[in-house]
């Protein structure tokens, strides 16, 4: 009742206001004051140690460890290379074998509001768990992830402080050497270990898995780089004074990224991403799957994904749900990929969901020209040819390696 | 109680109709063929930029607009014509006793005009009304 007559009210506040205009459109500069800062980081409710420090050593510890892999060599740092931006200078990454997308930065990520290139995970935490069980990647499986902490008591102690004691995972009746459920492949061996397990026992391993996503979601919370020039002249400039935090052709691009560009109106926000998924119409390469239909498959994987942020395994299925609820799949969904974020964006290179452009002069040039053909769905309507000069472009280049935090060298 | 508050309402509609000014964006309107008209106000006031927000939408008589009709279906989608494409989100719409309909899903996210449309019907015909927004504050 109260929350009906709060409608009402509010309703009612609006017709009374004789139908108040929407202001206009901000000017350049709220437009520039719009992408910074970056403000504080997003807890995840689906995460309850998320901000744990304890949970981030641990992640840590994981993060680089080679020893969760088929063969003892694949860490999660294999690909996000700490010397490379958290990414992988080649368009694929080598791991047990080739990924199928490239390797996107972990710096910043606990900003998205999807993962993957396709957004078939909605947390952090469960997209740390694909590439372990993925076996072009870490080639793991669950059962060996827990079997390989119980060896560690160093790990098992370091778990324990965080989630409680560490499970006793020894009996090989209940707890065969390996095993996950692959439900499309019911021949596939890992997938007959598991379906010998009870339910009880497969929620086991499953709690135990999800917490090492959990701890390594907390470690990729605190890979951040929100200092950059260009936030050091949005204040300086806010604060009404002078700035050099920028020099005279960055400006221009940045002019040009907010204005007649049109960068902004997907770059958009602090992160630079409005955090959607568009179809920008890149022509197909010879080393990435052409029929790659990107987020029309993301969703649905999202919401058969079991650790989803509305399964048993959120801490919060309520805040999960909120996100999943309205999601839905049509046919302009062919063939996108998630906008990345652009904030240190020079030291990330190669770009796109392929790798296929090597420099950032390339994604300008891209974008100025847009003229190539997508071989799956349609090039968005939004995406246009430019027409910007050679100094222009250079301009925009010029900003974006300004979005670089000094930490990252 | 909701009685009075329709009549208030319905005082402040005709006292702001046909006053608006030509930069300001209706939130109230006929349906094309004219049978319903339809007031919606959004949640937040000012539709957030790439955040999720509601609306609460009622839908009238056309030839009176005094009287609030309670039985009919209400759709509601979004799209930027420009871009030629819709939201990332799909709505869902529930009515109240009241017959007052709540959208909760919508998301605008990019900045930009997008053209907010409502569909109402009564089981055989589909009358629509749409508005162009402004979206948003960043």
């Amino acid at each position: 009742m109260t929350s009906e007559f709060l409608r009402w009210a509010t309703l009612a506040s609006l017709l009374i206001a004789c139908e108040e205009p929407i202001p206009e459109p901000d000017d350049t500069w709220n437009k520039i004051q719009s992408l910074s800062p970056m403000g504080e980081l997003p807890d995840d409710p689906t995460n309850a140690v998320f901000l744990d420090p304890a949970a981030a050593a641990l992640g840590e510890q994981l993060f680089f460890d080679t020893r969760l892999s088929a063969d003892g060599t694949v860490s999660c740092a294999t690909c996000h290379q700490p010397e490379h931006g958290f990414a992988d200078p080649n368009p694929l990454s080598e791991t047990l074998g080739t990924t199928d997308r490239h390797t996107p930065s972990v710096i910043n990520a606990a900003w998205n509001r999807w993962f993957f290139w396709d957004g078939r995970a909605d947390s952090l935490w469960a997209q740390a768990l694909q590439p372990i069980e993925h076996p072009a990647e870490h080639g793991f499986s669950r059962l060996e992830v827990v079997h390989k902490l119980s060896e560690d008591t160093e790990l098992t102690s370091s778990y324990a402080e965080i989630f409680g004691e560490y499970p006793d995972f020894s009996d090989p009746l209940r707890f065969p050497a390996q095993g996950m459920p692959v439900f499309d492949e019911p021949d596939n061996p890992l997938h007959q270990a598991w379906m010998t397990m009870n339910e009880t026992d497969q929620q086991r391993v499953n709690r135990t898995f999800v917490n090492v996503g959990k701890a390594l979601a907390a470690f990729e919370g605190t890979v951040t780089g929100v200092n950059s020039p260009f936030d050091r002249y949005v204040q300086e400039r806010s604060q009404g004074q002078s700035s050099d935090a920028l020099n005279a052709e960055s400006i221009e691009g940045l002019e040009l990224f907010v204005g007649r560009a049109g960068c902004i109106q997907c770059h958009s926000g602090p992160t630079l991403s409005d955090l959607q998924f568009h179809n920008i119409g890149l022509a197909p390469v010879f080393w990435a799957d052409p029929t790659d239909v990107g987020r029309y498959e993301g969703v649905t994987a999202l919401l058969e994904n079991p650790f989803n942020g509305t399964g048993d395994y959120s801490d919060d299925p309520e805040a999960g749900a909120k996100k999943l609820s309205y999601l839905y799949v049509d046919a302009e969904k062919l063939g996108q990929f998630k906008t990345p974020t652009l904030r240190n964006i020079d030291r990330t290179a190669p770009y796109m969901h392929t790798g296929q452009l090597a420099t950032l002069e390339e994604v300008v040039r891209f974008y100025n020209d847009a003229n190539q053909v997508p071989s799956v769905g349609h090039r968005e309507e939004i995406v246009v040819p430019l027409n910007l000069t050679e100094q222009e472009q250079a301009a925009l280049v010029s900003f974006l390696k300004s979005l670089t935090d000094p930490a990252y060298p | 109680m909701k009685t009075s508050i329709l009549y208030f309402l319905f005082a402040s509609l005709v006292a702001c109709t046909g006053e608006a000014e030509p930069s300001e964006e209706p939130r109230s309107g006929l349906t094309d063929g004219g049978s319903y008209y339809i007031y919606w106000g959004s949640i937040p006031q000012t539709i957030p930029f790439n955040d999720l927000f509601e609306l609460s939408v009622m839908v009238h008589d056309g030839a009176d607009k005094t009287k609030m009709l309670t039985d009919r279906e209400l759709y509601v989608d979004a799209s930027m014509p420009a871009h030629d494409h819709g939201m990332e989100t799909e709505p869902n719409v529930t009515k109240s006793e009241s017959g007052m309909y709540t959208v909760d899903g919508m998301l605008f996210h990019m900045a930009g005009e997008w053209e907010l449309t409502f569909a109402v019907s009564d089981g055989t015909e589909v009358e629509t009304a749409s508005f162009a927004v402004s979206c948003c504050d960043q």
